[in-house]
């Protein structure tokens, strides 16, 4: 276990120091608020020689994703970052990357969706694009985001994912929150990568030509996806044994695809993911104390889904709620909300659920309203009606 | 393959040596003035025996020269007893008379007439081309029999074709010409990428089948100069001199692919991106893009009482690239392939910055034309200044095949249903346009006239 003195750093920051650590080939960026100010830092970085990075500034999110997508098709290491309507206007090329399997890296600092119009943080961007193909992790914290760079690319690249991950974080809440994160020894971090290092991928060379994007009619199509479906597979079966290796090179471990906070004994369990979970933690603690039984299951894995891990922290619970920052239109419930009943469809007996929307544009998931949801949930499990969904500050 | 027939109506008939282009005796076939013998004179006194034949066939009204051809697979060479005939690197089919012993199976052999048995000698004669300054053609004051030049095309395509045969697009295809041509000029040193369109069926594959032997990539039709940039910054840091070349459509170069194409220029992104305008989205049936003609009947600029065709001029992309400074921008057209494969040296050269080609390659479906036509057209346009030929370096421009003295519009809009609508008013209007735009391009060119390499500052 190498880790090196704490640093306060926001979560932009502690990310744009998690990039350099993987001494990345290509870092392509289109500014957006609120992951910007990570941007400025790795075009810091390079000025300063501290990454050795080629870096493309161009003239939008698609072509940041595609450059990326070439760099790392080529056989390179890339990495981009983007947030909100940015994402929305690389999504041909997301939908590509994930479907040419190439190791891309990306940040998404969390941002709601126009119209209508707002800048402010929410985890609609990110829920847009869950059903694309990449890998999804959610960070809590800034040290988090940082550690989960170094994850991406170790799954991004084993031979057995191949797939394009994002590193997500909430917009503001972490992008612009400073806190203390110990920075790992670069030492470390090439040994934690080294695995999958080597270029040993099938990659564009003139010395063995290769088709990207073979046109594919017919049944070989369906193989395509049932070996993508495989690979989603091996990342979530990777993740967990990973965070041991983690925890042995740097002192930190998350959980893998999933976080159980306090939930021994609990009667009702509380699920979300991002920067709210720590609030959840508080609310958890604060409650426990007075002696509801209450546990926090935290999704870090967003896709592919931890439903095996999560139907068992599910069983025999009297309540579950589920506080989400983003809306399923049509569903009219959260998007985490949905995936849970999906999961909790595998159960023998029913659990009475309930879902929290709050946090949408910024506004405060404060301790207070979450221990209030806590407490309704409780009072689900004890029989008393409700509606399925619950707006939290709706105006 | 030697002397034969041109299609109807045209009576030019190139004597080649496939499969690889070579310096050849080009006779105009059946064009002769009657009862001239100049060629076979001046052969005959060149060489003793004439090696060329003058065909004088008053009753059918047929006056024309006949001489070997110099196939590439000759039928007298398969069928000498003795090895006398032997086709050389050249190009030249050879007779060695030494070892010639009169048997006259080669003279029965060809088909054309372009070996015979002398019967002074006892040996057989055929024309070797007398070292490529053919007496015929230096005699000939017609002009009917001409020496023409093609082994400097042969050495600028000289890389194998690398893309299989038997893909799926039109038989006739202009497009699928300039992508073979191009990479035939290029070379096996590149990722070729394509986009959606006719032209990708040359380099995605289909299934678990490849069509070409080089590595592609199959792009959106909103990311390629994106994604070039990305392979080819990679390509660089990893020290490959493989280059990055586009080979794809209008659609996406001038419409819904612009954007990253102007950044990857305003960047100087090391790149070849070579747009093949066949004027509009032709694999979805031919609707109108913003290359597209005015005036010309799609599938979206239909002609009736309330329209006659596409209402905009074309938008000029070259021009655009030209002013994004880009290291390198030219226009070509598949009926001028030395020209074409000129420029894409130069593009390829241009390794400081993007290279932009925007190649003329009419689509003969969607244009409503005969299925031998697409290169006949593009020939058309270029002398009707419909498609002017011009490069530019950094800004700086030349016409590198000015037209003096343009043939009649009509010479090119006849060739094709997709104008055929227009009246005499709607070739002024077209006449009108196409002048505008040429004149925009020679105002260039003497406003910032092209300078060579060197002699300004690069980038």
């Amino acid at each position: 276990m190498t880790t090196t003195a704490l640093r306060v750093m926001d979560g932009n920051k502690a990310a744009a120091v998690g990039v350099i650590l993987c001494r990345p080939d290509l870092v392509a960026s289109y500014p957006i608020s609120p992951q910007t100010p990570l941007l400025e830092a790795l075009y810091r970085a390079r000025a300063e020689g501290r990454l050795e990075a080629d870096t493309v500034e161009v003239e939008g999110e698609n072509s940041a994703l595609s450059a990326a997508i070439g760099a790392a098709a080529a056989g390179g290491r890339a990495f981009t970052a983007t947030s909100s309507m940015g994402l929305m206007f690389m999504y041909d090329a997301y939908l590509f990357a994930s479907g040419q399997r190439v190791p891309v890296v990306m940040t998404v600092a969390t941002r709601e969706q126009s119209a209508p119009h707002t800048v402010s943080s929410g985890q609609q961007d990110i829920m847009m694009v869950k059903d694309g193909g990449w890998v999804q992790l959610i960070a809590e914290s800034c040290q988090e985001i940082l550690d989960s760079i170094l994850v991406a690319y170790r799954l991004a690249e084993d031979p057995r994912v191949q797939l394009p991950v994002n590193v997500s974080y909430d917009g503001y809440y972490l992008s612009h929150l400073s806190e203390p994160v110990a920075v790992p020894e670069q030492g470390a971090v090439d040994r934690f990568l080294a695995p999958v290092g080597g270029g040993k991928r099938p990659v564009l060379s003139a010395a063995a030509p290769l088709t990207f994007g073979a046109f594919i009619v017919g049944d070989l199509y369906a193989g395509y996806r049932y070996k993508h479906c495989q690979a989603m597979q091996a990342a979530l079966d990777l993740a967990d044994g990973l965070d041991g290796e983690f925890l042995a090179a740097f002192g930190r471990e998350y959980g893998g695809s999933l976080e159980a906070y306090r939930v021994e004994d609990a009667e009702i369990l509380m699920v979300a993911m991002g920067s709210h979970s720590g609030t959840l933690k508080v609310a958890v603690d604060r409650l426990r104390d007075e002696g509801v039984a209450v546990g926090l299951a935290r999704v870090r894995m967003f896709r592919p889904f931890p439903r095996a891990r999560l139907a068992a922290l599910l069983r025999g619970r009297r309540a579950v709620g589920v506080v989400d920052r983003s809306v399923s239109f049509g569903w009219n419930a959260g998007h985490l909300f949905v995936d849970v009943k999906a999961a909790a469809a595998d159960l023998e007996a029913r659990v009475p659920m309930v879902n929290f929307i709050g946090g949408l544009a910024g506004t405060d998931l404060r301790r207070e309203m979450l221990e209030a949801a806590v407490r309704t949930t409780l009072a689900r499990g004890r029989g008393e009606p409700g509606p399925e969904v619950v707006w939290l500050n709706l105006e | 393959m030697a002397l034969r027939p041109g299609p109807a109506g045209d009576r030019v008939t190139a004597v080649t040596a496939p499969p690889a282009l070579r310096d050849t005796l080009c006779i105009e076939w059946g064009a002769c003035p009657p009862g001239c013998r100049d060629c076979v004179e001046a052969c005959a006194l060149a060489r003793g025996v004439a090696r060329v034949t003058a065909l004088d066939l008053a009753e059918v009204s047929f006056h024309g020269a006949l001489t070997c051809g110099q196939c590439g697979e000759p039928a007298c060479r398969d069928a000498c007893p003795t090895g006398a005939i032997v086709r050389e690197e050249s190009g030249v089919v050879r007779l060695d008379q030494e070892r010639c012993v009169g048997c006259g199976a080669c003279a029965g052999a060809c088909a054309w007439g372009g070996i015979t048995l002398d019967a002074v000698t006892g040996r057989a004669s055929k024309c070797d081309t007398c070292g490529g300054r053919p007496a015929c053609a230096l005699a000939c004051t017609t002009g009917r029999l001409r020496w023409v030049e093609t082994s400097a095309l042969a050495r600028r395509l000289g890389h194998p074709d690398p893309f299989t045969q038997g893909v799926s697009l039109c038989p006739g295809c202009a497009a699928e010409l300039g992508f073979r041509t191009a990479f035939r000029a290029i070379g096996p040193d590149a990722v070729v990428f394509a986009a959606p369109g006719c032209a990708c069926m040359l380099a995605c594959g289909l299934g678990t089948a490849a069509t070409t032997r080089l590595p592609s990539v199959m792009s959106l039709m909103t990311n390629v100069p994106s994604l070039m940039t990305g392979v080819a910054r990679q390509l660089r840091r990893s020290g490959a001199r493989t280059r990055a070349v586009a080979f794809v459509g209008d659609g996406t170069t001038a419409d819904v692919g612009f954007q990253p194409l102007s950044g990857a220029a305003e960047r100087g992104e090391p790149i070849v991106y070579i747009c093949y305008d066949n004027e509009g989205y032709m694999n979805t049936g031919a609707q109108r893009s913003s290359t597209t003609l005015q005036g010309a009947r799609t599938m979206t600029t239909p002609v009736g009482p309330g329209q006659a065709g596409k209402r905009q001029v074309p938008k000029d992309v070259a021009v655009l690239m030209a002013m994004h400074g880009a290291a390198y921008v030219a226009t070509a057209s598949v009926s001028h392939p030395e020209d074409f494969a000129a420029k894409l040296e130069r593009a390829l050269a241009a390794e400081d910055g993007l290279a932009y080609i925007h190649l003329y390659a009419p689509c003969h479906v969607g244009w409503q034309a005969p299925m031998d036509a697409a290169v006949e057209i593009a020939r058309m346009a270029v002398l009707t200044r419909v498609f002017p030929l011009w490069e530019a370096r950094r800004g700086r421009f030349r016409l590198t095949h000015p037209i003096a003295h343009p043939r009649p519009l009509g010479d090119f809009a006849g060739l094709m249903g997709r104008l055929r609508h227009l009246d005499e008013d709607g070739l002024r209007a077209l006449g009108r346009a196409v002048e505008e735009r040429y004149r925009r391009v020679e105002a260039l060119c003497a406003a910032l006239p092209w300078q060579e390499p060197g002699a300004a500052g690069g980038r």
